[in-house]
């Protein structure tokens, strides 16, 4: 027959090692907390830095869309002014948040909410064709400044895309 | 303080004159706005001139009419006179104040007189310190 040994543990606590026992736990716990709260946090930046980025991508849809529109001679003179005013909004409240939020210079984009419509709005074709709000066929001279618009802003929306996603 | 609102004038606000649109600058200056300053002025009053709620702008409408006021009543005037409300578009009080006004006060000073488009009722003038009442520039044929 053979001999089997059993091996007690008895632990003996002291009330002071109840105590250290009770303030590591505390402590995992704490770690724990501090670490989901961390976590929750940048989860929140992140949403909410995509959240913008959609806006942003959206406006320059928008945009983009419109100059084609302009180019193709679709743009009747009487919708414009109301296209750009709502589209003067939707920038204007965009870009608060983003300065609020990241110090982004709310005038980043002031170029497609004001030059853009100038261009358009000073044309002689567009004030020749108010009154009847005939489609506008773009002039020469038109076309030019929209080609040199373009050139000069087309790649804010991109940068400030890199803007919101760099900040802290 | 007098108030008066865009919106009153026209829905719509158009273009600069009255021969390339309806419900122009021009026409606003001349049946709405120089009156209505001219008597806050005569009052001592301030003249609140709101914007909003309109269906949009173009700059040239409202250079059009507050630069006529500048014309006919001098910047000093004007800028302690008026008190303009653009909650929607906050952008077009800058404009008015930051271009309109000093571009036109100057032409003021070279007498570049401002363009009629069309025959209107006689209107009000600051000459020295006496308002007055004349058809001060005529539609050019």
């Amino acid at each position: 027959m053979g001999k089997s040994v059993c091996i007690t543990f008895s632990f003996n606590f002291e009330f002071a090692d109840i105590i250290a026992i009770i303030g590591i736990m505390a402590n995992i716990w704490l770690a724990f907390r501090i670490a989901k709260s961390i976590q929750n946090k940048q989860l929140n930046q992140r949403t909410l830095k995509d959240h913008f980025i959609d806006e942003i991508k959206e406006i320059r849809h928008d945009y983009v869309n419109y100059i084609k529109e302009m180019y193709n001679g679709r743009v009747q003179p009487k919708d414009a002014l109301p296209w750009f005013k709502t589209m003067n909004i939707k920038v204007t409240d965009l870009m608060e948040n983003l300065e609020k939020k990241y110090n982004i210079s709310p005038d980043f984009l002031k170029a497609f909410q004001f030059e853009l419509r100038e261009i358009l709005t000073n044309s002689n074709e567009y004030n020749a064709n108010f009154r009847s709000n005939t489609p506008i066929r773009l002039s020469n001279d038109t076309i030019r400044k929209l080609n040199t618009f373009q050139r000069d802003n087309n790649s804010k929306f991109t940068v400030l895309i890199v803007h919101v996603n760099d900040c802290e | 303080m007098e108030i008066i609102n865009v919106l009153d004038f026209s829905e719509v606000p158009g273009l600069r004159h009255c021969d390339i649109s309806d419900n122009s600058g021009e026409e606003f200056y001349h049946k709405m706005l120089n009156r209505a300053f001219k008597e806050a002025f005569e009052k001592g009053k301030i003249l609140e001139v709101n914007l909003d709620n309109t269906d949009a702008y173009a700059s040239s409408f409202l250079d059009e009419a507050f630069g006529n006021l500048v014309y006919d009543f001098t910047l000093a005037n004007v800028e302690k006179g008026i008190k303009i409300i653009s909650e929607e578009e906050p952008h077009w009080i800058e404009m008015i104040e930051k271009e309109t006004f000093p571009q036109w006060e100057q032409r003021r000073n070279l007498k570049k007189s401002p363009k009629v488009t069309e025959d209107h009722e006689p209107w009000f003038r600051l000459i020295g310190d006496k308002i007055v009442k004349e058809k001060w520039e005529n539609p050019s044929v």
